[in-house]
């Protein structure tokens, strides 16, 4: 069980995660869905360590959570210039003794002799997916992995989190579009304003839409119509 | 002001910042560099050479700089934006060229730099030397990023200094500015990712990349050493100083790198402490600066990277 305990971050006055509580069962896929700014990616950069939070704790079967556990995939990917995409990936030692990078590369078809900042957005964010693939690690943290994917990509991206499910991984998965986490999640947690304001299990996954975007829609429908 | 000598002010205010007691130095530099450009401005023909070097180099930036299609794009009259941003950034080499007899040549350096915007196009960067990690390990990925930046300059300077080897002073200045080329390798900051790669310790990260540095230049320089002291036998002294220092300049640069490092970053604020130091490292009296700095920033550094690396 991964625990989250009195976790806040606060950037100046802004209060970005406000005292989360919230337990996540292992070997599971959690998808985080929250409107932009509700601080998906703060907790996501908590999660991975990348970002100390003012108050809070992080465990995973009671005990401290280690920057060795997590393999984080960020919304946006950078890459030392001018190194190519082979070179980006031989970085990384591999310590999944599964990883295939030639069957990957079957669906993702990179250009690894060239420089990644020839890359387009897409092609970047399969490199860095490819790099947190070739690690061997408990947790996965996939910040909008579906982010500048085309069509078969995201398929691919998709039974690409089912597998790991099935390796016995913990993912965390957020996207901005709610329907490959209906398809991959086991469940999804809505994060408003710094908190997790509701779960969902994949029974209720029917209600999300209307949860997150009830309101919105009304208030959208009369307003738009009147600015158009 | 123009949109975009606003948006360098900020720029250069930042960076002003961040700079400390730094900036001094940096103004007192600056202040010599161009007294002494005004100098060669009083020799007719020196001057002519200064006006074609200053378009040489703003023609190069054009080429590279990685803004233009922002520029072109969303910047009303781009053309007269970028001319008067080079104008801004080549006056102080520029301007004391009109109180001496040369005063002719800062018009034609207008007329010069007003042609620069016209060229549009920028260069795509092209992967050479595609198979350089099997001689670079990939972990070493500053020196494959930075190789292929600056290999023009690295082998011409490597292969001058070596082809002069057995002149006195040349081969060791040729590979002072190799060490500067070197140091510049540093500028970025990897991502978060690639830091935690190895789970090492701050220390033993730091420690490690050093270690990596120091035996390139050990490589790189120790045969060309070697030969200049075996023509230049009273040099011995010299010689054996001459690595350690370079070592220890790029010590520097790493410790700097890491004393202020943020994921993604782009430390290009670091240039002016790392030229301030790469020139004291050129004064006899001033030679264990580097050496100082970098124990100084070694503990700078593991301290900035125990938050990014311990749990």
């Amino acid at each position: 069980m991964i625990s989250i305990q009195n976790l806040s971050v606060k950037f100046g006055d802004n209060q970005i995660l406000n005292n989360i509580n919230i337990n996540f069962p292992e070997r599971n896929v959690h998808g985080i869905v929250g409107l932009n700014g509700a601080g998906k990616t703060t907790f996501f950069n908590s999660l991975a360590k990348t970002l100390k939070p003012d108050t809070g704790s992080v465990t995973l079967n009671n005990t401290a959570f280690s920057i060795k556990d997590t393999a984080y995939l960020e919304t946006v990917n950078f890459f030392y210039s001018r190194i190519t995409g082979m070179e980006y990936l031989k970085i990384f030692k591999q310590t999944n003794p599964d990883f295939g990078l030639t069957i990957l590369q079957d669906y993702f078809k990179l250009p690894l002799d060239e420089l990644v900042e020839n890359y387009s957005t897409g092609m970047k964010k399969k490199l860095a997916l490819l790099a947190v693939l070739k690690q061997n690690k408990p947790i996965f943290i996939l910040d909008e992995p579906f982010n500048g994917l085309d069509l078969d990509t995201n398929k691919i991206v998709e039974i690409i989190i089912t597998t790991l499910k099935q390796k016995d991984k913990t993912v965390f998965v957020s996207s901005h579009i709610i329907e490959p986490l209906l398809t991959i999640c086991d469940s999804i947690h809505l994060l408003d304003k710094g908190v997790f304001v509701k779960s969902f299990d994949k029974k209720d996954f029917d209600k999300i839409e209307d949860e997150l975007f009830s309101k919105l829609k009304y208030e959208a429908k009369i307003n738009i119509a009147t600015a158009i | 002001m123009t949109l975009l000598l606003f948006i360098r002010c900020k720029q250069l205010q930042r960076e002003i910042n961040g700079l400390g007691l730094y900036l001094l130095v940096f103004i007192g530099l600056a202040g010599y560099i161009a007294f002494a450009f005004f100098k060669q401005y009083q020799q007719g023909q020196n001057a002519i050479y200064i006006v074609i070097g200053i378009t040489l180099v703003c023609t190069g930036l054009q080429f590279y700089r990685t803004d233009k299609r922002f520029v072109y794009k969303h910047l009303n009259n781009p053309r007269f934006q970028i001319f008067l941003e080079y104008v801004v950034l080549t006056f102080p080499f520029s301007i004391s060229c009109i109180i001496t007899k040369s005063w002719y040549c800062y018009p034609i350096l207008l007329i010069l730099l007003l042609c620069i915007p016209l060229f549009k196009f920028q260069f795509a960067h092209k992967a050479i030397f595609k198979n350089l990690s099997s001689i670079i390990p990939a972990n070493n990925f500053e020196w494959i990023s930075g190789f292929r930046r600056n290999y023009l300059s690295f082998i011409s300077l490597y292969l001058v200094a070596a082809a002069f080897c057995w002149v006195r002073i040349l081969p060791l200045f040729l590979l002072w500015l190799l060490t500067i080329t070197i140091s510049s390798f540093h500028n970025e900051c990897e991502s978060i990712q690639v830091l935690r790669e190895n789970n090492r310790s701050p220390g033993k990260y730091l420690s490690g990349k050093l270690k990596i540095n120091t035996m390139y230049i050990l490589i790189l320089y120790t045969p060309l050493i070697i030969l200049n002291t075996i023509f230049n036998t009273d040099f011995l002294a010299i010689n054996l100083l001459f690595i350690p220092m370079q070592i220890s300049l790029v010590c520097f640069a790493i410790c700097l790198k890491y004393s202020s490092y943020k994921p993604n970053k782009n430390q290009i604020g670091n240039n002016i402490p790392l030229a301030i130091v790469a020139l004291a490292s050129a004064v006899p009296y001033l030679l264990p600066v580097p050496a100082i700095l970098s124990f100084t920033y070694f503990y700078k550094a593991t301290h900035n990277l125990t938050q990014y690396l311990n749990d």
